[in-house]
């Protein structure tokens, strides 16, 4: 169990090899400084489970990694490549090898379900559209919407329409798929289905970060769970520890709340 | 007083003079439309730009485009061009006139259309290592593109009727041959009767064309979220 202090690192502490480093990460959004300097390492294929209260830099720390948001200081590197300092067409290539899930899905709305899949191999990385789609039906079907291949996302059920938003990021054939909130915007009962694949892809060996609440999730899947409040890891542990023997005052208050 | 049967006897009679009109005015607002929508496209891209010198550029052209009466802009045009050595034939150079301030106008729309599309989606096109390039023609385009047709029928729609303006340099649009009647038989008020009356079903119709035109194509595709 580790507080975090000052350097101290927080590291999800498999036998993986490193696959993302976060040094002294700071950002702020004007006078606001949402993040005060996260130190982390994740292994290659942890589940990392991001918990905490709601303003406490949880979204603003998963987006940095994929530099949706630009730290203010510090570095992310993953597989050896600092992201912050990255050109143009470096953090694209970076970007391909991370998978993002949202909250509210974010479908491209004007493509069917095929082509929201398939667009960002064929346009990306150039795989020849046959192949492209191929791949797709077989992710499509891993998750049991292969019968959605020609719908538009307007004709899906928000737990649907998560799991194709999974399956768009897979395509990409992400090294760390980052997850911010994914069950959040579900209807209670379709929760379990978007859960389900996300087990399955953990237990397949993907790499993950993720934000949720879903607290029996983090307690079956997580490899290493990191309480943030406030801008900093306040805590990490393992399930076990997180969640049965929490150390911090504010993080038993937070699990009083929540569980 | 206004004598009904000499509008409908016009009417008859001058059918072909009309026709010809008609067939020049829905000429220019076609070729206005479509050319103006391409202007417009490129200046509300090139308004986005980082390169500032471009924006500044756009941006002056659509205020002053904008803040000008059209038919000033078409004397300016029809009359300006000819003298600095471009001779262009008179329809010609009234499309160009018109394209000019259709796409300001046109700009607009389309800003507004790219602006429409949702920051999440511009999020999950960057998070799929898109380039900004890809970004704007696989996923901001093609639904900022739906979100601003509506506007642009109405654009044509507004075209046809201001094309009218173009009577003032002899184009033979719908206008310019009803005055020309007019102005030989002295039944003014009768014969710019037919023209309105003309002018009317022709926005009317295509207004209701176009509106059918939206609803297909919002139910078809059903793509609304
Ligand atoms: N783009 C932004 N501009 C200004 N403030 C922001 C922005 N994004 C997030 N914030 C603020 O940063 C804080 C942390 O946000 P966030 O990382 O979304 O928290 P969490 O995901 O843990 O709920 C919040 O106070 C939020 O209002
Ligand atoms: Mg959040």
């Amino acid at each position: 169990m580790t507080t975090q202090q000052a350097e101290n690192i927080i590291d999800s502490g498999s036998s993986g090899e490193l696959l993302i480093q976060i040094r002294d990460l700071h950002k702020s959004f004007g006078n606001l400084e949402v993040l005060k300097g996260i130190n982390l390492n994740v292994h290659k294929g942890d589940v990392l489970v991001l918990i905490g209260p709601s303003g406490s830099g949880k979204s603003t720390l998963l987006r940095s990694v994929n530099l949706l948001e630009k730290p203010t200081r510090g570095k992310v590197i993953f597989e050896n490549e600092d992201v912050t300092q990255a050109g143009k067409k470096e953090l694209y290539a970076l970007r391909q090898r991370m998978g993002m899930v949202f909250q509210q899905f974010n479908l491209f709305p004007h493509l069917r379900v095929k082509d929201n899949i398939t667009v960002s191999p064929r346009k990306v990385l150039k795989t020849p559209p046959e192949e492209a789609e191929k791949q797709a039906m077989e992710l499509l079907t891993r998750v049991g919407l292969q019968d959605k291949w020609d719908e538009f996302p307007s004709r899906l059920s928000g737990g649907q329409k998560q799991r194709v938003a999974i399956v768009r990021a897979l395509a990409m054939h992400p090294d760390v798929m980052l997850f911010d909130e994914p069950t959040s915007a579900l209807d209670p009962e379709m929760v379990g289905e978007v859960l389900d694949v996300m087990k399955r892809l953990a237990a397949d060996g993907m790499t993950m970060m993720v934000v949720t609440h879903e607290m029996r999730f983090a307690r079956q899947v997580a490899d290493y769970v990191l309480f943030l409040d406030d801008g900093i890891i306040m805590e990490a542990g393992t399930p076990e520890q997180i969640f049965d023997h929490p150390q911090q005052a504010r993080t038993q208050d937070f699990l009083n709340k929540v569980l | 007083m206004i004598d009904l049967a000499k509008v409908w006897e016009i009417f008859i009679t001058k059918f072909s003079v009309f026709m010809e009109g008609v067939g020049s005015t829905l000429e220019l607002a076609f070729f206005t439309v479509l050319l103006g929508s391409v202007l417009g496209l490129f200046v509300a891209i090139f308004r986005r730009t980082k390169f500032w010198p471009l924006r500044i550029i756009m941006n002056i052209y659509v205020a002053f485009i904008r803040g000008t009466p059209l038919l000033v802009q078409v004397l300016i045009i029809v009359y300006g061009l000819p003298q600095l050595g471009f001779r262009l034939p008179r329809m010609t150079l009234c499309v160009i006139a018109l394209v000019i301030n259709s796409g300001a106008y046109m700009a607009e729309l389309i800003r507004a259309g790219l602006q429409s599309v949702d920051q999440g989606q511009i999020e999950a096109a960057d998070s799929l290592g898109m380039s900004s390039t890809q970004k704007m023609f696989n996923v901001v385009l093609p639904q900022a593109i739906k979100v601003t047709l509506p506007a642009v029928g109405n654009e044509f729609v507004a075209i046809i009727k201001e094309s009218s303006v173009l009577y003032a340099v002899g184009v033979y649009e719908l206008t310019y041959q009803a005055y020309k009647l007019a102005s030989v038989n002295y039944r003014y008020i009768e014969t710019l009767l037919v023209a309105a009356l003309i002018y009317f079903v022709l926005t009317y119709v295509a207004t209701k064309l176009l509106g059918l035109l939206e609803r297909r194509m919002r139910r078809s595709d059903n793509a609304a979220g």
